[in-house]
């Protein structure tokens, strides 16, 4: 073996503070990651600093300035609208600020609970077959063949509409993908000699999830995580078309979608730019995850 | 007897099968039908049969992996057939096992030090770096340089992955290794090598080896006792040496004919006994002599009465109702 294949090898060090250093090396050395952990940076930066960093009032309607296209400077307000105003005259930038907040918060979380769950139930299920796996993949199978969209407006119905119930939705949604996608690769790692080598040597059940099942099927995991991310994004979005969604005075990126398809042969920007929001997160959140993934691997050195 | 090490008495392992209704399960596949075997301190016992004779089942159940359909197994004299699962985790620390396929008997997400020195972190919470040290050690016992510390298993070869499987094995310092097919994946070479390795192993830490393998000359190389099987029942057992140069049983005799042999001379490999036909089902196991299908000397008692295993010499046991005698 030659020596920079030994030298990158010991570059991945076991203690923490090494690790973290490997990451952000090997994140700097892969540039399209690299490029899609700055989008992503930048983005919760806007999100979090939204009052600081958007230029107008999100909700402030100027009705006579309405569907103006982008780069404009407005006399009766004394704005300069970068991206063009809305269908009431609010302006576009702003409203697109302050609509990341509910979209990356939405989506993220949807995606981190479902995972969780998801993959918990997953593994349970390949691991120790049982009734466990047959009540877990028979809910598994009702959860995907029944209408999304009407168990969600069944959901609201009775609760009305708000923030965290659109979480709890998109995860009941999602977190069936992750099970059967994991329960689906431990029924392939628990045949394989290394976990009856990790009996004979004595392990816990635990232990044998934890380390040895686990860190095997997580490569499925990143893959159906980076795609659904932007998935919930236009998910949710359908959710505040049909008027279910987060409650209608919150901008989200899909709802401010929605509202421009109405005017999208006049103001096209309406529509536009949300959408290019949307594209541009979903790139660097995928960007991100084939990097997190080859990362991972230890049979890819990157 | 006091140096009994593992005992294994009247061990059955049968498998469910569904039938061809739903959910009536009449057929039972017969992994094991009826094992007895007794290996003693220091010993080299190896296993030899047709791939689907239980062998590798047979490993399993010994290891406990597998829990047999009914019978006994002895550790030390003592009945550990049906103990808890935390006194089962303190026997294992006993008997260790090396698989046979290198390729996915180790955890890839892990680096081949943490592999090796898991076993002694789960019995004693140590952590890898304190016992770098021990694990080295071990390493050099079976050939590994330090620079394999870090790696991981993809990075290696398959010999040096089975090394690994060696060394982790052991580790933990056990009285019985069971090598389940353990150079069967391997180039010629590197299984000399292995075959070296574990004798010398063997006198070093004083093991007793279970040797399971397909191929007799494998076995003859290794061991000092010969156990044969077919379709889950021991056939034929004695000690090594005479049973390769004076086989009793006609199908022993057939294993040991099928070992290539480099010769250019047309008359030598005419001698040849070829087994037709593939092993038959152990759904339902033929009748009478359960090789009576394929037997070449069969005769019609074969096909009606169930040879019993019995010792025909000190120490060596057949089951066949006309053992060959010597030509």
């Amino acid at each position: 073996m030659n020596t920079s294949v030994n030298n990158s090898l010991s570059a991945k060090a076991t203690n923490l503070k090494g690790q973290i250093w490997t990451l952000i090396e090997s994140i700097t050395r892969y540039k399209p990651a690299f490029f899609g952990a700055i989008i992503l940076g930048s983005l919760l930066f806007i999100a979090i600093f939204a009052p600081l960093v958007s230029p107008f009032d999100p909700n402030l309607q100027f009705p006579t300035e309405a569907r103006v296209g982008p780069f404009t400077y407005l006399e009766g307000s004394d704005r300069f609208v970068l991206l063009g105003t809305d269908q009431v005259g609010r302006d576009q930038l702003s409203r697109i600020i302050y609509a990341s907040r509910v979209t990356l918060l939405v989506s993220f979380f949807a995606v981190i609970i479902s995972c969780l769950i998801g993959t918990l139930v997953g593994l349970l299920a390949g691991y120790y077959r049982g009734w466990f796996d047959i009540i877990a993949m028979r809910w598994v199978d009702i959860s995907l063949a029944f209408p999304f969209e009407l168990l969600a407006l069944s959901i609201v119905a009775v609760t009305g509409p708000s923030l965290t119930i659109v979480i709890i939705i998109l995860s009941l949604r999602i977190w069936v993908v992750y099970a059967r996608v994991v329960r689906g690769s431990t029924l392939s790692i628990r045949e394989k000699d290394y976990i009856n080598g990790a009996k004979a040597i004595g392990a816990g059940e635990l232990r044998i999830l934890v380390r040895y099942v686990l860190p095997n099927v997580l490569t499925p995991v990143l893959v159906v995580s980076t795609l659904y991310i932007g998935r919930m994004i236009l998910i949710e979005s359908s959710l505040s078309f049909l008027g279910i969604g987060v409650p209608a005075t919150t901008p989200t990126w899909g709802g401010i979608l929605g509202d421009g398809r109405a005017y999208i042969d006049t103001a096209w920007w309406i529509a536009f730019f949300p959408g290019l929001a949307i594209m541009i997160t979903v790139l660097s959140v995928n960007l991100l995850g084939d990097w997190l993934r080859d990362y991972f691997d230890p049979k890819i050195d990157i | 007897m006091t140096n009994e090490m593992l005992e294994l008495k009247d061990i059955k392992k049968y498998y469910d099968a569904p039938g061809f209704f739903l959910g009536k399960k009449t057929n039972k596949l017969r992994a094991l039908d009826g094992i007895n075997l007794s290996i003693s301190v220091g010993q080299k016992i190896g296993i030899v049969g047709e791939s689907g004779c239980g062998k590798s089942t047979l490993s399993k159940v010994i290891m406990r992996l597998i829990e047999p359909t009914s019978g006994m197994i002895k550790l030390f004299g003592e009945d550990i057939t049906s103990v808890t699962p935390q006194v089962l985790n303190k026997i294992r620390k006993n008997i260790q096992i090396i698989f046979q396929d290198p390729f996915s008997s180790l955890n890839p997400r892990m680096r081949i030090g943490e592999i090796i020195s898991e076993p002694l972190y789960i019995h004693e919470r140590v952590f890898p770096d304190q016992i770098k040290s021990q694990v080295l050690e071990i390493m050099t016992a079976v050939g590994l340089t330090e620079e394999f510390f870090d790696r991981y298993p993809h990075q290696l070869s398959g010999g040096q992955r089975q090394r690994v499987g060696i060394a982790r094995a052991l580790i933990l310092k056990p009285k019985i290794i069971i090598a389940d097919e353990p150079v069967s994946a391997l180039d010629v070479s590197i299984q000399a090598q292995l075959l070296n390795l574990l004798n010398k192993l063997h006198e070093d830490y004083n093991l007793t080896l279970i040797f399971i393998s397909h191929d007799i000359s494998v076995v003859q190389h290794t061991c000092d006792k010969i156990a044969v099987m077919y379709l889950g029942q021991i056939i034929e057992m004695g000690d090594a040496n005479s049973l390769i140069q004076n086989p009793k049983h006609p199908y022993t005799e057939a294993l040991i004919s099928a070992v290539p042999q480099i010769n250019f001379s047309e008359e030598l490999n005419k001698d040849k006994i070829v087994l037709h036909g593939d092993v038959p089902t152990a759904f339902s196991p033929p009748s009478g002599c359960r090789f009576h299908t394929r037997c070449i000397y069969v005769k019609e008692r074969c096909k009606k009465d169930v040879p019993v295993l019995a010792e025909i010499n000190r120490a060596h046991y057949l089951a066949c109702h006309y053992p060959l005698t010597v030509i």
